[in-house]
């Protein structure tokens, strides 16, 4: 069940009616109502799905309790547990012939951080089942994160919450706002993208490359409009789950920009790789082939072809030249004006660059396209390609250069520590309101987009 | 919680007075539109709501092939069409004729082998524009899917009003039709390759079998009439014999084609499909020429008559 159909619309107000109203008859309760949500939002996605999940679930829960229980060999429980889990999430990656359960790249790392804290102590294991396997299924945030740390989450999803009308007008204004980049960006933006990326040879360079920047910035669209959502029905519940963006697009350097983009993922891959294999702590060269093997690993971690491999491996690339950059004394962090701006665009590029690989999805068609660049560039047919998409000529630029200048207006407002809900929930009424309107009436032109990915977001296929 | 409950109705309300009025007031890009053809139809059938007429129901074949005024005259009585291209439908027409048929009524309806459910919900949309009055002739079995596409089409304004779109013209827009939603743009020649090379797709007389939602739809309507004492009757849409399939069009097939609808349809099939194979000289592409139009008419004008007898 997409987050951005009217099925889940329903869903939503159900539960929580449900949920604040068991809040207020047995709030001790309250957390199996995010249970019973969390289980009926994931066995949409199909009862095998649920098994798969259950599986990760059992082991998991097994791995904690056993660990405290056996102490003298709760490494090797350890060992095994994360054997078993990325064990199947790699057979479901890599066999073609096996499914891809909904959200089991982020609930198995979900899962396996919590079963590493136990080993290091930092958690005691959770001995109530279904608290656990509320844990890992908690709708919100099961289908593309945020990646969630138990010692921060468990205790807010166990404990009741009165309702509090402010985090909850919040929580609603974040969805919206979540809806919006999703239907009103990232949905337009994939009309030109999909265009172009269906088959480069016929398309001019120029084009390929706008179509480049345009799928770099639905991406964005298409992630963070999710974490909005998922982020503001948690609100709503009273629920604070993990930002996952930090604007970005506004880095000043690749290593800036992991440290902006999917937080969850990179923070998880410093805390449960990075730092086990040394992290900086084994002199120069050591750091670098570890940030190399940790970006790798998060080029598997979204996909078994090639063009995964090559886009974490850029990435790391990156990082590890801006390393010796830095260590032969140069790449100071600029603090503002045009250095800055310049660093930004800089940076720009080359995750633009990357992104290329990450959509492609053979090098056969990266391989293509870089030709059309260089040779093909103003090809003939390129000003109406860019111009007249669909028959729509200047309408469709006006939607995506209305949408872009959004998600950056948003994103210089998160830069300077501004809450976009807050911002808009602390307006005088009849302003917010208009906001409101407005922000209400573009979701519901564009809710029912002719876009291929039109409900369904990019990083479920992970 | 009851703070919630009334800025949310509150806000709702907001919301639904301010977009129907920007709805409202937003220039109607699709008012030249072919589909926009069906409004003066049904403007036109509540005008003669109380006459005894003929209603002609059908696609853009009925459309293009009927004359109005010809055939007033040959029957001398009130004729109405209730006919646009194919993805508008049938359901919306069919429901809209029950409010204003009277028992004596006469109802002439093409047979198509189309699936009757299969509409272009967007052109139906586009058609019916602001005359928010058609909407309640909607089956219910569509209502859904015409309030998922309600915004679709909404967007599809709003990007005609930026691209200064400048309307729709010449044959397949609005202004094809008079006041009264008769087709009258004057088509002259044959438009389709000659030889025919397929690019409209070929008719094939050995294809018998309609679509079971189709028959069932037809045959409820059917039902309908009967019970309101409206005489119904099938007839087939025209075809340009270069259009035939080779070696399906010949007499015993189409008749044969013919049969097996009859036996499946609770009305009489009225025409021959023989009879309404033309020549180029009477067709402009698919549909007939203006010299065609009234050609058509008379011979439907015939197979009536002899029905009524």
């Amino acid at each position: 069940m997409s987050l951005v159909t009217i099925q889940f619309v329903i869903f939503c107000v159900a539960f929580l009616v449900a949920y604040y109203a068991v809040g207020v008859i047995l709030p001790k309760w309250q957390w199996c109502i995010s249970l019973v949500g969390s289980v009926v939002f994931y066995l949409f996605s199909g009862p095998w799905n649920a098994l798969l999940l259950l599986a990760t679930v059992v082991v998991t829960y097994g791995a904690a309790v056993l660990m405290e229980q056996w102490e003298k060999n709760s490494k090797a429980v350890m060992v095994g547990c994360i054997v078993i889990c990325v064990g199947l999430l790699l057979l479901c990656k890599f066999d073609r012939n096996f499914f891809m359960p909904l959200g089991i790249s982020f609930y198995t790392f979900q899962s396996l951080s919590y079963v590493i804290d136990c080993y290091k102590g930092k958690s005691k294991a959770q001995r109530n089942f279904l608290k656990y396997v509320l844990f890992v299924s908690f709708f919100p945030q099961i289908g593309q994160g945020p990646i969630g740390r138990y010692e921060r989450l468990a205790p807010q999803l166990y404990v009741p919450h009165g309702f509090d009308y402010d985090q909850f007008a919040m929580g609603i204004i974040r969805m919206l706002i979540g809806a919006f980049k999703k239907l009103f960006v990232a949905n337009q933006l994939a009309l030109f993208v999909d265009a172009m990326y269906e088959n480069p040879v016929e398309h001019a360079g120029v084009s390929l490359l706008v179509a480049s920047v345009c799928y770099t910035i639905q991406l964005y669209a298409d992630f963070s409009g999710y974490m909005d959502l998922a982020i503001g029905i948690g609100q709503a519940c009273g629920i604070h789950l993990d930002e996952n963006f930090r604007a970005p697009y506004l880095a000043t350097s690749i290593r800036d920009f992991w440290n902006r983009w999917h937080l969850t993922l990179s923070t998880w891959l410093r805390d449960y790789l990075y730092i086990p294999l040394g992290g900086n702590r084994k002199g120069f060269f050591r750091k670098n082939v570890n940030i190399l093997i940790v970006m790798l690993v998060s080029g598997i971690w979204h996909g078994n072809t090639w063009n995964f491999l090559i886009w974490g491996g850029l990435h790391g690339l990156y990082q590890v030249i801006e390393s010796i950059g830095r260590q032969a004394g140069f790449g100071k962090k600029p603090d503002a004006g045009v250095r800055r701006v310049i660093h930004i665009v800089w940076t720009f590029f080359w995750v633009n660059l990357a992104w290329i690989f990450f959509r492609l999805p053979t090098l056969g068609d990266v391989v293509t396209m870089m030709r059309q660049v260089v040779f093909g560039f103003f090809q003939d047919g390129w000003k109406a390609e860019l111009w007249s998409l669909d028959g729509f000529y200047g309408a469709f630029w006006i939607w995506a250069v209305l949408g872009v200048l959004c998600m950056l207006i948003m994103d210089l407002m998160r830069e300077h520590d501004v809450q976009v809900e807050a911002f808009v929930y602390k307006q005088p009424l009849v302003l917010r309101w208009a906001m409101l309107f407005c922000l209400c009436f573009v979701i519901f032109v564009f809710c029912n987009s002719e876009a291929a990915s039109s409900t369904n977001f990019l990083y479920y296929r992970f | 919680m009851k703070k919630v409950i009334i800025r949310f109705v509150g806000f709702l309300l907001c919301f639904a007075i301010g977009t129907t009025c920007l709805l409202r007031f937003m220039p109607d890009k699709f008012a030249t539109s072919y589909q926009r053809g069906l409004v003066r139809q049904y403007d036109y059938l509540r005008s003669v709501a109380d006459d005894e007429k003929i209603v002609f129901l059908g696609y853009s074949t009925m459309c293009f092939g009927l004359d109005m005024d010809r055939m007033e005259e040959l029957s001398g009585k009130r004729t109405v069409i209730l006919a646009n291209q194919i993805s508008v439908g049938y359901p919306l027409f069919v429901e809209m004729s029950k409010e204003y048929l009277h028992p004596g009524d006469t109802v002439v309806m093409e047979v198509y082998d189309y699936d009757y459910w299969d509409v272009g919900v967007d052109n139906l949309l586009t058609g019916i524009g602001k005359q928010i009055d058609l909407y309640r002739f909607i089956p219910k079995q569509m209502r859904m899917e015409v309030a998922a596409r309600f915004p679709a089409v909404v967007k599809k304004n709003l990007e005609y009003i930026l691209n200064r779109h400048g309307g729709f013209g010449g044959p397949y827009s609005a202004e094809g039709f008079d006041g009264r939603g008769n087709y009258v743009f004057y088509r002259d020649e044959c438009v389709l390759t000659d030889p025919y090379e397929g690019e409209s797709g070929w008719t094939d007389y050995t294809d018998t079998e309609l679509p079971e939602d189709t028959i069932e739809a037809l045959n409820a309507y059917a039902t309908w009439c009967k019970e309101h004492d409206v005489t119904l009757y099938f007839t087939v849409p025209p075809v340009c014999e270069d259009v035939v399939k080779a070696g399906t069009g010949d007499e015993a097939t189409m008749d044969a084609r013919d049969a097996a609808y009859q036996r499946v349809l609770d009305a009489p099939l009225i025409s021959r499909s023989k009879d309404y194979v033309f020549s180029r000289e009477y067709m402009w592409d698919a549909h007939n020429n203006t010299k065609g139009q009234l050609e058509r008419t008379e011979r439907l004008y015939q197979d009536i008559n002899r029905a009524s007898e």
